[in-house]
């Protein structure tokens, strides 16, 4: 998958991944990549600044949590993050379907 | 190599300004990051996957430039709330302290035309920059805004700060001037609630100053009042008007307005003649301040 069109949608894919489950950075890469079979390969370092843009929005809020002994920054979405990601999945539905009746 | 990565993330960091505090926290999460990554693969891996220092220290630094000015103007707008309620709420009290002294009777004339003045005109310099700050603030949230912009949204804070403080200052100074001329309890409660509100926007100013250190992303122009009405202005009723965008002529129907504001409320108070002053001197303020102030405030359209 281009990783310009990737990028475009790092904060879609994000809030998705966060509303399975909150986690950490590492932990959200590797869901994306897990979800997407593989397609979406995330620049690692990129998600950090995509989750500050999404904190600074109020969207994502975070703590430090240790677990299995390791001290890992968690991020969980927050009320409005909810609602921001329910409507943004819909656009992006509705986008996606219109794309795809225009090229069949 | 996972030292060195966050050795070389943490000057990338330094030197794009961002603060103690954000390094130290970016770099444990690298650290952490990394040390996961290097369990699932090799360090070496795990460092080529997490990328270049230079260019995540400059993305991060551009978020944070961002989320610390919109932070920073809204705690500006909140200190400026407080700031008007002290101001409303002394000119209430002052009418329990006496009548409303003559603007000349002070103990220095000058003086105390030039203070009534500035508590006059200084609050709605305040309240139109703070107001254009949070509309500002607001509209930019989420969005990866340039430094031109984000510096139009501190210079509206600051002026919006500093025309409170000055307000506050002029209130404090004023209530000494006519101190004979009203109750006793009345210089010492002003310069109280003026003090607090001082510290009350302190804070802000402070917080501004901090906001201009994360290097920002050199991208687009600075956005200006259009920007911040486009809104309003696309509503059908209002695009039917075919309002101005010009600025000086958006100033002028402005200026038309508050002239028919400081009319009718002076016709209300003492009369047309007090109605034509009152009017006239609105007017005229709103458009020095729009001479003065208009590019600092990003109010006219940028180029």
């Amino acid at each position: 998958m281009q990783t310009e069109i990737v990028r475009g949608h790092v904060d879609l894919l994000l809030l998705a991944s966060i509303a399975r489950s909150p986690a950490h950075g590492y932990g959200l890469v590797e869901d994306v990549r897990r979800q997407s079979d593989g397609a979406f390969d995330l620049a690692e370092g990129s998600v950090y600044p995509a989750l500050y843009r999404l904190e600074g929005a109020g969207l994502v809020s975070s703590s430090w949590r240790v677990v299995e002994g390791r001290r890992r920054r968690e991020y969980r979405l927050t009320r409005a993050g909810r609602s921001a990601f329910r409507r943004r999945a819909r656009e992006w539905t509705a986008f996606s379907d219109a794309m795809q009746l225009a090229l069949a | 190599m996972i030292g060195a990565a966050l050795t070389a993330l943490d000057r990338e960091l330094r030197g794009a300004g961002v603060a103690l505090r954000d390094r130290r926290r970016v770099c444990a999460e690298a650290r952490a990051h990394l040390e996961d990554s290097t369990a699932a693969g090799g360090e070496a891996e795990a460092v080529a996957a997490f990328g270049d220092p230079g260019t995540v220290a400059r993305a991060v630094a551009a978020e944070l430039a961002v989320s610390s000015t919109r932070r920073a103007a809204l705690a500006a707008f909140a200190g400026l709330s407080l700031v008007g309620v002290a101001y409303v709420g002394l000119n209430l009290l002052e009418g329990l302290a006496g009548a409303p002294p003559d603007i000349a009777s002070g103990r220095e004339p000058l003086l105390g035309v030039a203070l009534t003045a500035g508590v006059a005109l200084l609050p709605q310099v305040a309240f139109v920059a703070g107001g254009l700050a949070l509309v500002h603030a607001w509209r930019i949230r989420g969005q990866l805004a340039g430094g031109a912009d984000l510096a139009v949204l501190r210079r509206r804070a600051l002026v919006g700060v500093a025309a409170g403080a000055a307000t506050m200052v002029a209130l404090g100074l004023r209530a000494f001037e006519f101190a004979p001329e009203l109750a006793g309890w009345w210089a010492p409660t002003t310069v109280a609630a003026c003090l607090a509100s001082l510290a009350a926007i302190a804070p802000a100013w402070w917080l501004l100053r901090r906001s201009a250190r994360p290097r920002a992303r050199d991208n687009g122009r600075a956005s200006d009042v259009f920007d911040d009405l486009a809104p309003i202005l696309r509503l059908p009723v209002v695009a039917r008007a075919h309002l101005p965008v010009h600025p000086w002529r958006f100033a002028g129907v402005c200026a038309a307005g508050v002239w028919a504001m400081g009319f009718v409320g002076g016709v209300a108070g003492e009369g047309a003649g007090d109605g034509l002053f009152f009017g006239t001197v609105e007017a005229a303020a709103l458009l020095l301040s729009f001479a003065l102030l208009g590019r600092a405030l990003g109010l006219r359209r940028a180029a």
